[in-house]
């Protein structure tokens, strides 16, 4: 156990080629399931099926968890629930082939802040990113890879607004990483 | 469904019996007892196939105190199978009788007497420093215990081959009590018991790569281990095969695996992350030398678990008779 | 366990109009708990609108001469009695519900007080020479109890006379509740 730092890592792959294998990953869930990638909606389950073991009737009547929990529905049983749990699997067999598996609890972090820093910082931009996902209805992985790629119009949008705010805020950040 | 049907009206509403759901006379108490009575059945089956083949004994101090640590674990299964009886006070009749065409008869008797399996298993496995440290301390019984370690030593060869068996044994029975059950045919196939047994075996083996082993219990077990996944994976897919192009009774059973509420949980967490993923990572570890995980026998131990879980829910919900009126 | 007898029951779908009576009998003569039933009415609807047709049916414990819940249970709390009635011996019965799972026809239940519970034929009540509560209530008569190997018996005449099915014949458990149609 531990981590694998003794063993040399595999090299990264090209970034282009891992972006076409990514579309074609895409591709193939369209294919095979109906639907795209995404990922925000797999935590707003996870919270909407906890509220609803706490408190069932508050869920049931709101107006915007009640659709979850409509017709008695399991909110879990959602194709981004399980695609999001693949994703975990896929993360773990290809850290692990790779040698990147670290099981210690070093944070990735730039060398001017301190680890608390940085976890509050994750924190509060976790925060801001998850009440955005639900905002515009989608993250960058089901608004600008999934939708961009069908030529959505708002997804296009969403995209660019992204770019433009990561752009903007980036400057006031740095510190965080260098 | 019989052909034209239209309307059912039942009269029968009977508690645990009939309701929205099925049947659910057996509830978390089983799957938990399942899990816990496979991985015992598993890790006993491993050590003891481990000193027949390599003809040592383990020299981990955890993989010496394991068949010990079955006691207590057994234990908590056995409570759990007590919690689930409804007339708890008549648990000693158990055994006042044997029902040879009950595998739950048989099975009583077999987890009944493999904790003293375990026992003799248990005297021999500690080594001549483990041995000095408990007799060291043990007093005025020291004396009965270097006579038990010696008779745990002098009859090793046919303890370990009587664990093989128990272990195997109480790995089967449970797989055995549900697949003759026509009336759940989600549990109806001939494939359910060795399933339960090579879903045992590799959460024994989970079981003990949690604990410090030496290298070379370590690299068996972990072999074992994907031997034990690679058979159960096939299993898996041999038994939805039969139960797909079987009766109409199988194959509303098929339908819970590829099509019914519980088919998402099923592929992704036991054969997916309890499976699939735990392989890989196995296969990694064996080819390219990469140092164990933890992370690979939690998610077996997860998968083995949840395994047991769909299949007790899934074969109380397609009952025999619920299978005429729907689909 | 005798084999000199081999009681079965008939149940004629064409008389029964599903008036519980045989529900509330069998309640009353064994003291049945609130909310449990060991026989109950089932009607079903086929068809098509306008060729729609019904069919209402008393079930209960079929007591099957190849019983899968008395193979099933570890104590031998299940067995087969005189005439092949299925029964449970209360005392020997540790609540473990493999008998309950084992059944095709879920026709048992656990009883509030922890044993296993089910028809019993009204045993008590044939070893004095009466007919099951059912049976004897029944007011289209749909419902006739006997012993099949009594060639002069009710039953056995009927089920010589008449067109008959049983449910779930692919169980293999060779039930002896015989539908008349």
């Amino acid at each position: 156990m531990g981590s694998t730092t003794n063993a040399e890592p595999a090299p990264y792959w090209n970034p282009y080629a891992a972006g076409f294998a990514l579309g074609l990953v895409l591709l193939a869930t369209y294919v095979l399931f109906g639907w795209g990638l995404g990922s925000s909606s797999a935590p707003t389950r996870l919270a909407v099926a906890a509220m609803d073991v706490v408190a069932p009737a508050y869920t049931e009547a709101h107006g915007y968890w009640g659709a979850y929990v409509a017709g008695g529905e399991n909110p879990l049983q959602d194709w981004m629930v399980f695609e999001v749990i693949g994703v975990f699997f896929g993360g773990i067999v290809g850290a692990y082939s790779s040698g990147r598996m670290q099981m210690s609890p070093a944070v990735d972090k730039g060398p001017r802040i301190g680890s608390g820093t940085r976890l509050t910082a994750a924190f509060a931009g976790g925060i801001i990113l998850g009440f955005a996902a639900r905002l515009a209805r989608g993250c960058t992985s089901g608004q600008a890879l999934t939708g961009g790629a069908v030529l959505a119009v708002g997804s296009w949008a969403f995209m660019l607004a992204v770019f433009a705010g990561a752009y903007a805020t980036a400057p006031f950040i740095r510190r965080l990483w260098r | 469904m019989e052909p034209g049907l239209v309307e059912v009206i039942h009269g029968r509403h009977n508690p645990m019996i009939d309701g929205a759901h099925g049947m659910h006379v057996w509830g978390w108490e089983v799957p938990v007892y399942l899990f816990i009575g496979g991985m015992v059945a598993g890790a006993t089956i491993l050590l003891a196939l481990y000193e027949l083949r390599f003809k040592e004994k383990p020299t981990s101090l955890s993989a010496q105190l394991v068949p010990w640590l079955l006691l207590p674990l057994m234990g908590i299964g056995l409570l759990a199978l007590l919690v689930d009886l409804e007339y708890p006070t008549h648990v000693y009749r158990f055994f006042l009788a044997f029902q040879p065409a009950s595998p739950m008869s048989w099975g009583g008797w077999l987890v009944l007497t493999v904790n003293a399996v375990w026992v003799a298993m248990g005297l021999g496995s500690l080594s001549a420093t483990t041995q000095d440290w408990v007799l060291a301390r043990s007093g005025p019984v020291a004396g009965v215990l270097r006579w038990a370690f010696d008779m745990g030593e002098a009859y090793r060869k046919p303890i370990l081959w009587t664990a093989l068996a128990f272990g195997v044994g109480v790995g089967i029975y449970t797989g055995l009590l549900l697949g003759t059950l026509v009336a759940r045919p989600p549990w109806n196939t001939a494939i359910l018991p060795p399933l339960f047994l090579t879903s045992g075996i590799s959460s024994g083996a989970a079981l003990m790569l949690l604990m410090p082993l030496s290298d070379k219990e370590q690299h068996t077990f972990v072999r074992w281990d994907a031997a034990a996944m690679a058979i159960e994976l096939v299993l898996i897919v041999v038994m939805v095969i039969s139960f797909v192009t079987g009766s109409a009774a199988d194959q509303a059973a098929g339908h819970v695996f590829l099509g019914g509420h519980h088919m998402p949980a099923f592929w992704a967490i036991v054969v997916g992350g309890g499976l699939i993923v735990p392989l890989l990572l196995a296969g990694f570890e064996i080819a390219k030398n990469r140092p164990l995980t933890r992370l690979s026998p939690v998610l077996v131990l997860i998968g083995g678990f949840t395994l047991r879980w769909i299949i007790v829910v899934a074969g109380q919900e397609a009952s025999f008779a619920s299978l005429a009126m729907a689909h | 366990m005798t084999t000199d007898k081999r009681y079965v029951m008939t149940m004629d779908t064409t008389k029964c109009v599903g008036c519980q009576a045989c529900v509330f009998a069998c309640k009353s003569e064994n003291n049945v708990p609130e909310g449990y039933a060991r026989d109950w009415i089932v009607e079903t609807v086929q068809g098509q609108f306008p060729n729609l047709s019904a069919e209402i049916r008393s079930e209960r414990c079929h007591h099957c001469s190849n019983p899968p819940c008395v193979y099933a249970c570890p104590t031998g709390a299940s067995f087969i009695g005189e005439g092949g009635i299925v029964m449970v011996n209360h005392d020997k019965c540790t609540g473990c519900k493999a008998c309950i799972a084992a059944c095709p026809y879920d026709a048992r239940f656990i009883h509030p007080d922890g044993y296993a519970d089910k028809c019993t034929f009204c045993a008590h009540r044939v070893a004095r020479g009466d007919q099951p509560a059912c049976v004897t209530v029944c007011p289209t008569e749909s419902l006739t109890f006997g012993d099949l190997f009594e060639p002069d018996a009710k039953v056995s005449k009927l089920l010589a006379s008449r067109k008959f099915k049983v449910m779930h014949e692919d169980a293999g458990t060779e039930p002896n509740l015989f539908f008349l149609i």
